[in-house]
C-alpha cells in the first residue's frame, strides 16, 4: 500500500498544481467556508476599489450552485456557453455485447446483461468517457449533455463571467473548471490587471479548484462560534492546497471579544487582515444592487473595506 | 415518522438558527425528535445544540485512483484522459502525480494505463457524527473531510444512519437542516422530506437562490412551506417574495423580524428561542413552529 500513496508528497503536488493553475495577472480568491458571512459583498466591494484605483477588474462567479455576484451588480449578463460533459451514444449496429463499457464504469450507470445490449442510465453518468475508450468495436459515439453555463457581462467597468449549475444536474467541478477556462479565454483577449473569484460555500474539492492558482484567497468569517468553526475548515483546505489565506472578520462588533478567531488564526499561522463592522448601509446596498463603496463611502463599512482594499493591494504588490 | 428538510439555496440566511429552535421548541412540545445535520462541508447545528459526541463512524464513500510507480513508464495518457485535471505531469521526473483533492475515481485513468499501474481504492471522505444534545435529543451530524469530493454521498450515508436510529427510538420527527446551494448535497437532503421548509430573506440573492431550490424540492413533490427571515430588512422586495410564494402556490409560514437578539444569540452559541425567549424573532418563532407542528402532526 505504501507505494501508492501520495500522502507525503501532497505539498509538493499541490504546489506543482498552483503553478499550472495560475493566471498571468494577480489573482484574489474570496471564500470563507460558511455561508452567508458576507464573501460576494466583499469580493464585489474589493472589485469597486480596484476599479476606482484606475485597475481594469475581471470579476468571477464560481458559486455555480447559487451564483450571485450578477444579482449584487445588479446586470444582466449574456454571451451564454453551455458547459458540456461527455454522455456516451450507443451505436447497437456495432455493439458486439461484451460487456466491457459496463465493467469500466464505475458509477453504475451501465448495465450489462449476458448477451445482450448495455442498458444505459443517463442520470447516473458522470461523463468520464472511459465506455468510449475501452469499446473495442467503437459502437460507443461522443454525444453529450447540457450541464450548466458561463456567461459573461459588464458593471460599472467590472467585466463579469459568471458560471451557473444547470438544476438537478450534480458535476458542479464541470462548471468550476469552464469557468476557469472562460476567465483564461478572456485574460488573452483583453487585458486585465486582476482577477478576483467568489467561490460556493464550504470546504469542499469545488472550492479548492476555485481557489487554487489564487495569489491570495481570503476567508470571510464572522466572530460566531459557526464562524469560528468554519473558518478552521476553510483555513485547513488552504493549507493542503498551499495557497496563501488572510483572514476577513465581518459583522466585527456582533461580539467584543475576538479570542476564538484570533487563536484559530494563530493555530493556521496567519491573521485578520480587515474588520468590517456590521452596518446598515452595507445591507442596504446589498437590497438595492449597488454596492456600498458607490453608495455611501462614509458608511463605516466602507471605510472599512476601503482600509481591506489598501492592505490587500500591498499584500499583492500591486 | 415525517422527516423534515429545512432549505434556503443561498447560505447564511438562518437554516441552522431556525433548524436549533425549532428542534428546541419541538421537543419541549413533546414530541420525540431526532435532528440531522447534512451542511457536511460545514456542520455547525451540534455545535448550537451543545451536543456531546456519543459515537463516531467513519464513512467511505468516495474513489480514488493510486499509482503504482514500480509499473509506471511514464507515457502520460492518464494526464491526457483525466477531466478532472486531477493528474499533473511532472516535466523533471516524467512522471504523473495525482492531486487527490480533485480526483474523483471515475477510472479513466486505470483504463487509459497501458501497464495497468493504476489502482481505483475505496477511501475514507467523512464521518458521521452521532451526539446527544444538552435538551435531550439525538444529534446526527456529517462531516466531510476537508477537500473531498461526495458530500451528496455522505448527506445520504447521514440520512440513511439517522433514519434507522429514528425507526428505532419511533421519533415523531427527524429536522433535517440542509445545506446551502442546489448541487448534489441539497438535492441529497431533499430526496425522501415528507415535508421542506424554506426559509429566505427580502433580498435579490436569496430570491434568486430560493427559487432555485424550490425547483429542487417540486422535482420530489415535497409539499413545503415558507419562511421570511429579517423580513423588514426590505418591506419593498418582501412583496416579491409574497408573490413568487402565491404564484407557486407555497404556504406562508411567517415572518421573522430583524431582531439583534439573533446574531447576539448565535455569537453565545444559544439558539434565540433560549436566548432571548421573549423577543421579538423568538415569539415569532414559536407561532412558526406551531404552524409547522400542525400541518405535520395534524391537530
Amino acid at each position: 500500500m505504501n507505494s501508492l500513496s501520495l500522502g507525503g508528497k501532497s505539498l509538493n503536488v499541490a504546489e506543482l498544481l498552483n503553478e499550472t493553475h495560475k493566471f498571468n495577472v494577480p489573482t484574489i480568491c474570496v471564500t470563507g467556508g460558511k455561508g452567508g458571512t458576507g464573501k460576494s459583498t466583499i469580493a464585489v466591494n474589493l472589485a469597486i476599489f480596484f476599479t476606482l484605483l484606475g485597475k481594469k477588474v475581471l470579476l468571477a462567479d464560481c458559486d455555480v450552485d447559487a451564483p450571485n455576484i450578477a444579482i449584487l451588480l445588479n446586470v444582466n449578463l449574456g454571451s451564454r456557453e453551455e458547459v458540456h460533459q461527455f454522455v456516451p451514444q450507443f451505436n447497437l449496429d456495432k455493439c458486439i455485447k461484451c460487456g466491457r463499457c459496463a465493467e469500466v464504469c464505475r458509477s453504475h450507470a451501465i448495465l450489462h446483461v449476458k448477451n445482450s445490449f448495455p442498458i444505459f442510465f443517463k442520470s447516473l453518468c458522470t461523463g468520464c468517457e472511459a465506455c468510449k475508450l475501452v469499446c473495442k468495436s467503437q459502437a460507443i459515439e461522443e454525444g453529450y449533455k447540457v450541464i450548466g453555463w458561463t456567461s459573461t457581462g459588464s458593471a460599472y467597468n467590472i467585466d463579469i463571467v459568471s458560471g451557473e449549475l444547470k438544476l438537478k444536474e450534480a458535476e458542479s467541478a464541470a462548471v468550476v473548471i469552464a469557468v476557469k477556462e472562460r476567465i483564461q479565454k478572456m485574460l488573452n483577449t483583453n487585458k486585465y490587471d486582476l482577477v478576483i473569484i467568489d467561490t460556493a460555500p464550504g470546504a469542499h474539492c469545488d472550492v479548492a479548484r476555485s481557489m487554487i492558482g489564487s495569489d491570495i484567497a481570503l476567508a470571510v468569517t464572522e466572530p460566531t462560534p459557526f464562524g469560528a468553526h468554519d473558518l478552521d475548515l476553510i483555513l485547513s483546505l488552504a493549507e493542503r492546497i498551499n495557497v496563501k489565506m488572510k483572514v476577513v472578520l465581518n459583522r466585527s462588533n456582533l461580539l467584543e471579544n475576538h479570542d476564538v478567531i484570533e487563536e484559530i488564526c494563530k493555530k493556521h499561522s496567519t491573521d485578520i487582515i480587515a474588520k468590517i463592522p456590521l452596518d446598515d448601509h452595507i445591507l442596504r446596498s446589498y437590497v438595492k444592487g449597488k454596492p456600498v463603496l458607490l453608495d455611501n463611502l462614509d458608511s463605516p463599512g466602507a471605510k472599512a473595506l476601503i482600509e481591506l482594499g489598501g492592505k490587500v493591494k500591498g499584500v499583492l504588490e500591486i | 415518522m415525517k422527516e423534515v428538510v429545512v432549505v434556503s439555496g443561498k447560505g447564511g440566511v438562518g437554516k441552522t438558527s431556525l433548524t436549533a429552535s425549532l428542534a428546541y421548541l419541538f421537543s419541549s412540545n413533546n414530541a420525540r425528535l431526532m435532528v440531522v445535520d447534512t451542511d457536511v462541508d460545514a456542520p455547525n447545528l451540534a455545535l448550537l445544540l451543545k451536543g456531546e459526541k456519543v459515537e463516531e463512524i467513519s464513512v467511505k464513500a468516495s474513489e480514488k485512483a493510486f499509482i503504482d510507480y514500480a509499473k509506471c513508464d511514464g507515457c502520460g495518457m492518464c494526464v491526457k484522459y483525466c477531466k478532472e485535471n486531477a493528474i499533473l505531469w511532472d516535466s523533471k521526473e516524467n512522471k504523473p502525480y495525482i492531486f487527490d483533492v480533485f480526483c474523483e475515481g471515475c477510472g479513466v485513468c486505470s483504463v487509459v494505463c497501458p501497464r495497468k499501474a493504476i489502482k481505483i481504492e475505496l477511501v475514507e471522505n467523512g464521518s458521521i457524527v452521532i451526539s446527544r444534545s444538552t435538551y435531550g435529543f439525538l444529534v446526527v451530524t456529517g462531516q466531510l473531510k476537508i477537500g473531498e469530493a461526495g458530500s451528496g454521498k455522505i448527506v445520504m450515508e447521514v440520512k440513511l444512519k439517522a433514519n434507522e436510529i429514528a425507526k428505532k427510538n419511533k421519533a415523531d420527527i427527524l429536522l433535517v437542516d440542509g445545506p446551502p446551494g442546489t448541487g448534489c448535497p441539497a438535492i441529497a437532503a431533499v430526496s425522501g422530506a415528507h415535508y421542506a421548509i424554506l426559509i429566505t430573506e427580502p433580498t435579490p440573492a436569496a430570491l434568486s437562490d430560493l427559487k432555485r431550490i424550490y425547483e429542487i424540492v417540486k422535482h420530489f413533490q415535497a409539499p413545503s412551506g415558507l419562511v421570511i427571515n429579517k423580513a423588514d430588512l426590505e418591506e419593498n422586495f418582501k412583496k416579491e417574495i409574497y408573490k413568487f410564494a402565491e404564484r407557486e402556490g407555497i404556504q406562508i409560514l411567517g415572518e421573522i423580524p430583524l431582531d439583534n437578539a439573533i446574531p447576539y444569540s448565535l455569537a453565545q452559541g444559544i439558539p434565540v428561542i433560549e436566548y432571548a425567549p421573549n423577543s421579538p424573532a423568538s415569539k415569532s418563532i414559536k407561532k412558526i413552529a406551531e404552524k409547522i407542528l400542525q400541518t405535520l402532526l395534524g391537530e
